[in-house]
């Protein structure tokens, strides 16, 4: 009688534990949008698909990273006007610019480790700056030649993949973790515009120039191994494009690719060694950049033609939403936020 | 009489966009330029490959002024025949948001009459005009909506 009352109360007690970490553990997530040719970021609440928050951060906001803890959210100040660009920290509970540094010109789509010390940026003088996000401080600039313009970080946080467009037709991986020095490369066909990565850094993906698909590569042998052609309805034929947004489900069963003119988005199943279509989803207008949500259960598109988000389930694949964002549109990203 | 002829041969630099030496709407679109479309045209206006095409000899730059504002304010995406060269790039609209009238006019100028390029200058007025008509257009031109303004 006293062993099954000492089983019970553990039970008891294991339960009430896990209900509170649960409860204590309750978050939020929140979609930013930048929109590149404007000075501001839209901020979108998930479940209820609404712009909650509005932030003016400087002229042409053209990158968005986070951490994984979402302490600081980094932004890339492109400044057309101005000779120099900025990263910009924004504590994205109180939505306050905390920090500002002046950077390279003209950065583009950044990316950051998943810790968040690491932060790397593109900017228009053939180089990836290296920032210490902790201590906010220049470490190291990498040069990659070309227009340094995306950059993807490993889940692992060891490795930064850069994706200048241009003439180098590659992309340069980093080992972080030992002084941020250069590794490798791994060549593409043409141009190397928006990448993605496999969680488990088995493979890299490119949009390229002069392709409306994809290519994928061994990351291992630095080896282009594949590449994957989108399927052009006929209505469609004859009619140039190019794709522009790349992005792995965080599930890691598809790739989806924004195909900007045909204003499409191409799904394939990447869980398979050739890489089929599954369907392609119709925009309302020109398509330039996605981002999913953590459980990969929704993906957001950035629809710069017409100032717009849509939303879409990625089990149906259907659009459930348009948000009204800002001028132009592009890099986005979802931001969890927990409550403690 | 005199002072006309001064008048008229002090202008002839401006109007005939002899390629002998920059005048000074030129000189001062260098300037722009070099802080602000080499990074993509390259100094000497040749195109950094995979990233922006040529603008020497290019009848996209020497041709009609008024298509030229629009490519450049607005900027130009998709396929592009450019000195029998097939592109299909983007080029942004930053230097709507970049460029006063009167600097867009002087980087216009000193490609239009740079690298061997001969073309007529371009005053202000014509990419006030544009710009007006245009608006804040948010989005770059195609080469078939173009063609409307050849």
């Amino acid at each position: 009688m006293m062993f099954r009352t000492k089983w019970a109360a553990m039970a008891l007690v294991a339960t009430a534990f896990l209900i509170s970490c649960t409860a204590s553990a309750a978050e939020k997530q929140f979609l930013w949008q930048t929109n590149s040719y404007g000075n501001d970021v839209h901020v979108i609440d998930t479940k209820t698909n609404k712009v909650i928050r509005h932030i003016e951060v400087g002229p042409q906001p053209h990158g968005i990273a986070a951490p994984d803890d979402a302490s600081v959210v980094y932004i890339a100040i492109e400044a057309f006007k101005d000779p120099l660009g900025e990263l910009i920290w924004v504590d994205p509970r109180t939505y306050d610019i905390t920090h500002r540094m002046r950077i390279g010109p003209k950065p583009n789509q950044l990316a950051c480790t998943p810790d968040g010390r690491w932060v790397y940026v593109p900017c228009n003088d053939g180089h990836y700056w290296v920032i210490d996000g902790k201590q906010r401080t220049v470490v190291a600039k990498i040069k990659t030649g070309g227009r340094p313009h995306n950059t993807l970080a490993s889940r692992d946080g060891k490795f930064m993949y850069l994706s200048p467009m241009g003439n180098p037709r590659r992309v340069t991986i980093v080992d972080v973790l030992a002084g941020h020095k250069v590794v490798g490369h791994i060549p593409y066909s043409a141009s190397v515009r928006p990448p993605a990565l496999s969680a488990d850094q088995k493979r890299h993906f490119q949009n390229v120039d002069g392709l409306i698909g994809f290519e994928v590569s061994d990351v291992a042998a630095r080896k282009m191994v594949k590449r994957v052609e989108h399927v052009i309805p006929a209505e469609f034929k004859g009619k140039g494009s190019r794709c522009h947004g790349l992005a792995v489900r965080p599930d890691q069963k598809e790739i989806w690719s924004c195909n900007v003119e045909h204003q499409l988005v191409h799904v394939h199943d990447i869980t398979k060694d050739d890489y089929p279509e599954i369907t392609s989803i119709r925009m309302i207008g020109r398509v330039y950049w996605l981002c999913f949500s953590p459980d990969s259960k929704r993906a957001y598109l950035a629809v710069r033609s017409e100032r717009k988000v849509a939303v879409v389930n990625t089990e149906t694949k259907k659009v459930i939403a348009h948000i009204e964002v800002g001028n132009t549109p592009k890099r986005n990203l979802v931001i969890t936020l927990s409550d403690n | 009489m005199i002072k006309y002829v001064a008048v008229g041969i002090s202008l002839i630099p401006l109007s005939c966009g002899c390629n002998r030496g920059l005048n000074p709407v030129a000189k001062r679109g260098k300037s722009l330029y070099e802080a602000s479309c080499a990074s993509c045209h390259l100094s000497s206006g040749e195109g950094k490959e995979g990233v922006g095409p040529s603008l020497v000899g290019s009848k996209w730059v020497t041709g009609s002024p008024e298509r030229l504002a629009r490519i450049s304010l607005y900027g130009i995406r998709g396929p592009i025949v450019v000195n029998g060269r097939q592109f299909n790039l983007e080029m942004p609209g930053v230097y709507y948001y970049q460029f006063d009238d009167g600097q867009m006019a002087a980087v216009l100028t000193y490609i239009r009459q740079s690298w061997g390029n001969d073309a007529s200058p371009v005053p202000p007025s014509l990419v006030a005009t544009v710009r007006k008509e245009c608006g804040e257009r948010g989005d770059s031109w195609t080469v078939e909506e173009l063609a409307e303004h050849d």
